[in-house]
């Protein structure tokens, strides 16, 4: 059992506001993604919790034991940072047990024991033939699973992981996203992992928390709340590759419809929409969020009822999928992603598009909140 | 007009170490070329080669008509844009873009014409009085490109020149190089280990493994039409699913079995199996997209496998399914609720594509 709590949890370095009131849970072996822009606090709660940095003021449960007072090996967390370091005069096997044979630690390994425990762990990440091997003699892959192997060795009750893979080259990056995942869950080990990545997030957790400024978080959700139900812009905006549409416009009554203006281009908003918004609160002002891949698109005079028109800017062809960058109107830009990228399409096409209004989301240019 | 062509190009290190190994591309005037592959390939070698960083060991480099092997740098009239910002941190964003300009000793009117309409394209004519100490990453990198613009160069050529930034920020920054690009149209050769960015933006890709060229093709050639099981498993944001099977054949029924697999071929198919080479084992190829969840009974066609993850991607989620031998990556629904532990994944036999088990060389014929 190492369930993580954290209770009003407030760093300041001098006047400067790291974290300001941050409470959240994480359940026994669930893995918990902090996700925001750098500078939100991500690292901070993570070097907090492994007990890095002291806290300011609050409380951090480990367990149902307040940590605040603990020292990092009491703790019984394991921490990676961005970089894995192996000692490179050390085989394979002395690095992994390394942790095991360390002096600070309270409790004394067998030789036996730290035997067993590097082959099971060596096992696991299919490392056991590399044992007598030295870093220099493995490739990037290889070392990646020795140092996971070495914060595993302890068997801790908690992993504490801050970006562990964003240097990484981007095919790399894929399968270590997924060695991490698979070990995270067979060993079912509460895990807090911050990144920037959405993709990251969306991939490694059980639940995020979207973290803005201050470390304040703006929601905590499964990867489908988030993408499906955010509850502001800024998480609409977070979440979601290439980033949700977000325009500016104004909200007005004509015949009985309801039309959203923004710029020179305007949308009559379907009757079930405008039923849903008339029940709500808003301002004339709006911005509508609508993600790349709710908007189809078709050739000027293709397809059937008209959408509205564009101009085709910059087609991006991704093998699996498409993006194309379209201009609406003078100063509007919306872009698209079409699981059809066969279909070309040239800078300067004209063309015709159509949103799915289910998935429109409308928000509160003011505060940010979803209106719809 | 700027057309660049490499001949048999050689890069020793030592006597030992052969970091590009006698490849030959030819670069149109006005393309956008990438060189993509996994780091230590030799990509960033044949860069330096071209820019004339790094000496020639062996072949030849023409730029245009002219042979440059032995042109220093400085006079072949091309500039590079690095992964570091390499910005003067004493001089303005102004002062940076013009430094290029004003070590040749243009006319200060001139200067200031060049790297005014630089800082309209880059978008930064506000900042133009602001130390790089006082700009964001993404600002910095427009600096560097600025640089590289001001001098009208007749090519450009970038080192994975926005790898290192974040997601939010790369995706911006590649679209900027990519359209800027497109109205300049000035040759241009980009290095990367990214496919999706090679895909997205270059007009044409070379896939480079180990000194070698592996494949020479558009974005769309490389995704549909690998030539090797190298290619099939570097390009794509998820690698093409490659399992082993052998061909049985009973008359007209021709089976391509495996361990989780069954396939039936045509006759067509089986001829050019046996042209290529590949008699027994073969290598079968489909990408993600191309296996659907099947919820009947099927008897060929099909990969069987056990479901180990499913990962949700944002607009849709991924199956990862591990069958006797190995692990199948399938494309769902974002929503798709996979509860079932076995899983069928029926082929769309249009999209398979085969592979020779001992060369790893696509079966399909050469186009082009």
């Amino acid at each position: 059992m190492a369930e993580v709590i954290l209770r009003n949890v407030c760093k300041n370095f001098g006047k400067t506001v790291i974290l300001k009131n941050l409470s959240f849970e994480c359940p026994d072996g669930e893995c918990l993604c902090l996700l925001g822009p750098s500078g939100t606090g991500k690292s901070m709660t993570i070097k907090l919790v492994a007990g890095i940095e002291p806290l300011t003021s609050g409380q951090i449960f480990i367990g149902n034991r307040l940590v605040n007072k603990l020292e990092p090996r009491e703790r019984n967390v394991a921490v990676t940072f961005q970089s894995f370091a192996l000692y490179s005069h050390m085989s394979v096997f002395d690095n992994l047990a390394f942790p095991l044979r360390a002096p600070i630690r309270t409790q004394r390994f067998a030789p036996v024991e730290i035997k067993t425990r590097v082959k099971e762990v060596a096992g696991l990440l299919g490392i056991g033939e590399l044992l007598q091997r030295y870093p220099a003699q493995l490739s990037g892959g290889q070392r990646q699973r020795v140092a996971l192997g070495r914060m595993m060795i302890r068997r801790p009750s908690v992993f504490l992981m801050d970006e562990p893979i964003a240097h990484l080259d981007a095919k790399f990056r894929h399968y270590m996203r997924g060695k991490l995942k698979e070990v995270q869950q067979e060993l079912g080990i509460t895990t807090i992992y911050a990144t920037p990545d959405q993709l990251e997030a969306l991939t490694m957790a059980s639940r995020i928390a979207v973290l803005n400024w201050g470390g304040k978080i703006e929601q905590i959700g499964s990867p489908f709340d988030l993408v499906n139900d955010p509850k502001n812009k800024f998480v609409a905006s977070l979440v979601g590759d290439p980033s949700i549409n977000i325009l500016a416009g104004e909200i007005f009554s004509e015949n009985g419809k309801l039309t959203i203006q923004s710029g020179n281009f305007s949308l009559h908003l379907p009757g079930i929409i405008s039923k849903k918004i008339a029940n709500k609160k808003y301002t004339n002002k709006v911005e509508i969020g609508i993600r790349p891949n709710h908007i189809s698109i078709n050739k000027n005079g293709v397809g059937g009822e008209a959408g509205f028109k564009g101009e085709v800017l910059l087609f991006e062809y991704a093998g699996r999928y498409a993006i194309i960058l379209v201009k609406v109107g003078e100063d509007v830009m919306l872009k698209i992603k079409t699981d059809n990228p066969d279909q070309r399409f040239a800078t300067g096409d004209k063309v015709d598009l159509f949103f799915d209004f289910n998935r429109l989301f409308l928000f509160n240019p003011r505060t940010g909140e979803r209106l719809l | 007009m700027a057309k660049i062509e490499i001949k048999n190009l050689t890069k020793k290190f030592g006597e030992a170490v052969l970091a590009v190994k006698n490849i030959s591309l030819t670069i149109e005037d006005g393309q956008f070329f990438c060189l993509l592959g996994p780091s230590g390939c030799g990509k960033s070698t044949t860069l330096r080669m071209i820019a004339g960083l790094e000496e020639i060991s062996e072949g030849e480099i023409w730029l245009d008509n002219e042979l440059i092997n032995h042109v220093p740098p400085k006079d072949r009239n091309m500039s590079m844009v690095f992964e570091g910002f390499a910005l003067y941190p004493h001089l303005s964003v102004y002062d940076n873009i013009a430094f290029p300009l004003r070590i040749r000793k243009l006319p200060a009117n001139e200067v200031d014409d060049r790297v005014r309409s630089v800082l309209k394209i880059i978008n930064l004519e506000p900042f133009a009085h602001r130390k790089p100490n006082q700009l964001s990453d993404g600002q910095k990198q427009r600096v560097s490109l600025g640089r590289a613009l001001v001098r009208q160069p007749r090519v450009y050529l970038f080192d994975e020149p926005i790898s290192h930034l974040e997601a939010k920020l790369r995706e911006l920054l590649r679209e900027e190089i990519a359209s800027l690009q497109r109205k300049l149209g000035v040759t241009t050769v980009y290095v990367t280990h990214d496919q999706y960015e090679a895909l997205t933006m270059a007009d044409k890709i070379a896939v480079m493994d180990n000194g070698d060229i592996k494949q020479v093709g558009s974005p769309k050639e490389l995704y549909s039409r690998p030539s090797n099981v190298f290619v099939a498993g570097f390009v794509g944001e998820f690698p093409m699913n490659l399992l082993k099977g052998s061909i049985h054949t009973a008359g007209d029924n021709i089976r391509l079995i495996g361990p989780s697999l069954s396939l039936s071929l045509d006759q067509k198919t089986l001829a050019q199996l046996e042209k290529k080479g590949c008699r027994g084992e073969v290598i079968v190829g489909i990408r993600p997209e191309h296996l659907a969840v099947c919820d009947h009974q099927i008897d060929v066609n099909y990969i069987r496998a056990q479901v180990m993850a499913v990962e949700p991607y944002g607009d849709c989620s991924v199956i990862f399914a591990e069958t006797r031998d190995h692990v199948v990556q399938a494309i769902t629904e974002f929503e798709a609720q996979v509860k079932q532990k076995s899983i069928c994944f029926e082929l769309d036999m249009t999209k398979v594509h085969f592979f020779n088990s001992k060369s790893g060389e696509s079966v399909e014929e050469e186009h082009g």
